[in-house]
C-alpha cells in the first residue's frame, strides 16, 4: 500500500484550499453565527438578559425575576458542531461537485483521500467545537457575572441562605458546561462521509443504482439494528442504547461509508 | 508506450463510440488525435486517463491498466479538458497546491511560459478571460512533465500569438520519454508538430500513421491545374490541393487538413 504523509498533506491542502475553501476563520465565523442563531430561536431568555431587554423591572415582582434566574438554562450547544461542519464542508466544495476532470486524475490514492477527508473533517469538527465551548463559557461567565451577585441578594432576601442550584442551571456556582465531544465526532464523520459518498454513488452509479443502493444500506442497517436490540434482550436501557448508537451503530456506518467510498474512488467517473 | 488492445466504448450498445481499436503509441512522439466532432476524440483521451473505463479491451500505459486508476499511473497522465475548471484562486496559488503533485514539476519552465504567454501570477483564475484561463492550465499542464500529456483542444480560444508560443512551448517540452496526444479539430494550429495521425472515424482508427510515413506514401501537391492521378483534390481560389500516390518517392510537405478531408470522404 502506497501511501505518503507529504501526498497526504497536499490533499489535505488541495481540499482546504484549492477545490474547497476551508479556513479557520470561516469554520469561526460558522460557529458564531450558528450558535447565535440557536439562541436567538431557542434561548431567547439568554439574548434578553443580555442585552439588558430583561431586568427585574420586566417582571411583577422580585420572586418572578428570582425564579426566572433560577431556571436560567442554556440548551446542549455542541450539537450545533455537526452542523457547522457539514455546512463548511458542502458550501465550501462548490468545485468539487462540479467535477473537474482535473481533479479526478490527481496522482492520490484512494486511501490517501480518504484519510485526508477524514482529518479535514476532524479538523473542523474539532475546531467548532472548541469555538462553540469558548463561546458558551464567554456567555455563561458574562451572564453569571451580571445576575449570580443579584440573585444571591434576591434569595437572601426571601430568606434562601445557601441555596443550591442544581448544576444544570446557568446561575449555579457549579454549572458546567455540557460537551459532549465523542457524539459530536460521530455524528460530524457521519453526516458528511455520507455527503461525500451519496454525491459520488449518484455522480458515478445513476441515479437509480445509487438509489437502489441506498436502500439496501438502509435495509441492511436495520436489520443489524433489530439484530442488535434482539440480541442486548427487550429490556434495553436508554443508557446502553445510547451508547450502542454511538459506539457501535454509527462507528459500523462510518466503517460502511469508508469501504463504499474507498471502491467508488476506484471506480471510473460518471 | 500506451498499448491499445481490442477498445471499445459505448453508451448505448448499438451505438459504439470507440469500436474495437488497437494501437501502441510510442514515447517521444506528438501524436494528433483527429475526427469530427462527436467522434469520439474526447472520448478516447478520457479512457486513456482512466477517467472513463473501456467496455472492452484494454489501455496499459507503461504496463500499468488503466482501469487500476492508483496514484502511480495518474503520476504518469495529465489530462487537460477542453473547458479547464474555473478556481477562485490566484495563479500562484493554483502552482503552489497543485505543482505539490507532480514529482518533477518544472517551475523554470511555468515562469517562462506565464512570462511568454503574459499572464500574471498575482490575478486571480476566475478574473481571468476564458482564452487566458486555457493559456495558464496549457503551461501548468506542460510544466507538469508528466510521461502521458492528453490535451483536448488546447488550441482552441487561444489568440494567434499564444498559440504560436504554444507551439514553441510544445515544441521544448517533448523529449524521448514523453508521449503527447493533442486532440483538435483546429489542425493548422499544431500542423507541423505532430509526429503521428491517428483519424477516428465511425468508431475506428482509420488512419494510424506517422507523418514520415504519410510523406512516404502520398504526395501532396499545389498546382494551378488538376492532377489526373490524384487520389483526392480540393479546388482553392488560386490552385488546385490534391494528393497522390506518392510513387516517384518525393518529399512534400503534409497538409493535414487535406489528408482529414480526404479520409472523411472515403478517397484514401
Amino acid at each position: 500500500m502506497n501511501i505518503s504523509m507529504n501526498n497526504i498533506m497536499y490533499t489535505i491542502r488541495e481540499i482546504c484550499f484549492g477545490s474547497n475553501d476551508i479556513t479557520i476563520s470561516r469554520i469561526l465565523l460558522r460557529t458564531f453565527l450558528i450558535l447565535l442563531a440557536y439562541l436567538m430561536v431557542s434561548n431567547r431568555d439568554m439574548i434578553s438578559l443580555l442585552t439588558g431587554f430583561t431586568s427585574v423591572s420586566s417582571f411583577k415582582s422580585n420572586a418572578d425575576f428570582l425564579e426566572f434566574l433560577e431556571k436560567l438554562k442554556i440548551d446542549e450547544l455542541t450539537v450545533l458542531v455537526p452542523i457547522v461542519c457539514t455546512l463548511t464542508f458542502t458550501i465550501s466544495s462548490s468545485i468539487y461537485y462540479k467535477r473537474s476532470s482535473q481533479l479526478q486524475i490527481l496522482p492520490i490514492s484512494p486511501i490517501e483521500k480518504i484519510f485526508s477527508y477524514l482529518v479535514v473533517i476532524l479538523a473542523i469538527t474539532i475546531i467548532s467545537l472548541f469555538f462553540n465551548f469558548g463561546l458558551q463559557y464567554v456567555l455563561v461567565y458574562i451572564i453569571q457575572k451580571m445576575y449570580q451577585s443579584e440573585m444571591i441578594i434576591l434569595q437572601e432576601e426571601i430568606g434562601d441562605l445557601y441555596k443550591y442550584l442544581d448544576k444544570n442551571y446557568v446561575l449555579s456556582t457549579d454549572y458546567e458546561i455540557r460537551i459532549s465531544t465523542f457524539p459530536v465526532i460521530i455524528i460530524s464523520l457521519t453526516a458528511n462521509l455520507f455527503i461525500l459518498v451519496s454525491n459520488m454513488l449518484f455522480t458515478k452509479l445513476g441515479i437509480i443504482k445509487g438509489i437502489l443502493l441506498v436502500i439496501l444500506t438502509l435495509v441492511a442497517a436495520a436489520l443489524v439494528h433489530r439484530w442488535i436490540i434482539n440480541f442486548s434482550g427487550t429490556n434495553i436501557s436508554t443508557n446502553v442504547a445510547y451508547d450502542i448508537f454511538y459506539s457501535v451503530y454509527l462507528p459500523l456506518v462510518i466503517i460502511c461509508m469508508i469501504c463504499c467510498l474507498y471502491f467508488l474512488l476506484k471506480q471510473k467517473e460518471g | 508506450m500506451i498499448q491499445i488492445q481490442d477498445l471499445s466504448y459505448f453508451y448505448l450498445k448499438d451505438k459504439p463510440i470507440i469500436n474495437n481499436i488497437s494501437t501502441s503509441l510510442e514515447p517521444g512522439k506528438i501524436y494528433g488525435l483527429l475526427g469530427l466532432n462527436g467522434e469520439g476524440k474526447t472520448t478516447l483521451l478520457k479512457l486513456l486517463a482512466g477517467i472513463l473505463f473501456p467496455k472492452y479491451g484494454t489501455i496499459n500505459l507503461n504496463a500499468i491498466n488503466s482501469t487500476q486508476r492508483n496514484k502511480e499511473f495518474y503520476s504518469r497522465v495529465y489530462f487537460l479538458p477542453d473547458q479547464p475548471v474555473t478556481f477562485t484562486l490566484t495563479l500562484d496559488k493554483f502552482i503552489s497546491i497543485y505543482s505539490a503533485f507532480y514529482a518533477d514539476f518544472s517551475f523554470d519552465f511555468l515562469n517562462q511560459a506565464l512570462e511568454d504567454l503574459k499572464l500574471d501570477r498575482k490575478n486571480n483564475i476566475k478574473s481571468l478571460s476564458l482564452g487566458q484561463q486555457k493559456k495558464f492550465h496549457l503551461a501548468f499542464a506542460l510544466a507538469a512533465n508528466t510521461k502521458y500529456l492528453l490535451l483536448d483542444e488546447p488550441t482552441n480560444g487561444l489568440d494567434i500569438p499564444s498559440k504560436s508560443i504554444f507551439r514553441k512551448l510544445l515544441a521544448k517540452r517533448i523529449d524521448d520519454d514523453k508521449t503527447i496526444i493533442i486532440s483538435t479539430h483546429l489542425v493548422k494550429d499544431v500542423e507541423n508538430l505532430l509526429d503521428h495521425i491517428l483519424i477516428l472515424k465511425d468508431g475506428q482508427l482509420v488512419l494510424d500513421m506517422s507523418s514520415i510515413d504519410i510523406t512516404a506514401k502520398y504526395k501532396f501537391n499545389y498546382a494551378t491545374q488538376n492532377i489526373k492521378e490524384s487520389l483526392y483534390a480540393e479546388n482553392s481560389i488560386a490552385n488546385y490541393k490534391s494528393i497522390s500516390d506518392n510513387v516517384m518517392e518525393e518529399e512534400s510537405s503534409i497538409d493535414i487538413e487535406l489528408l482529414f478531408n480526404a479520409i472523411q470522404q472515403g478517397k484514401l
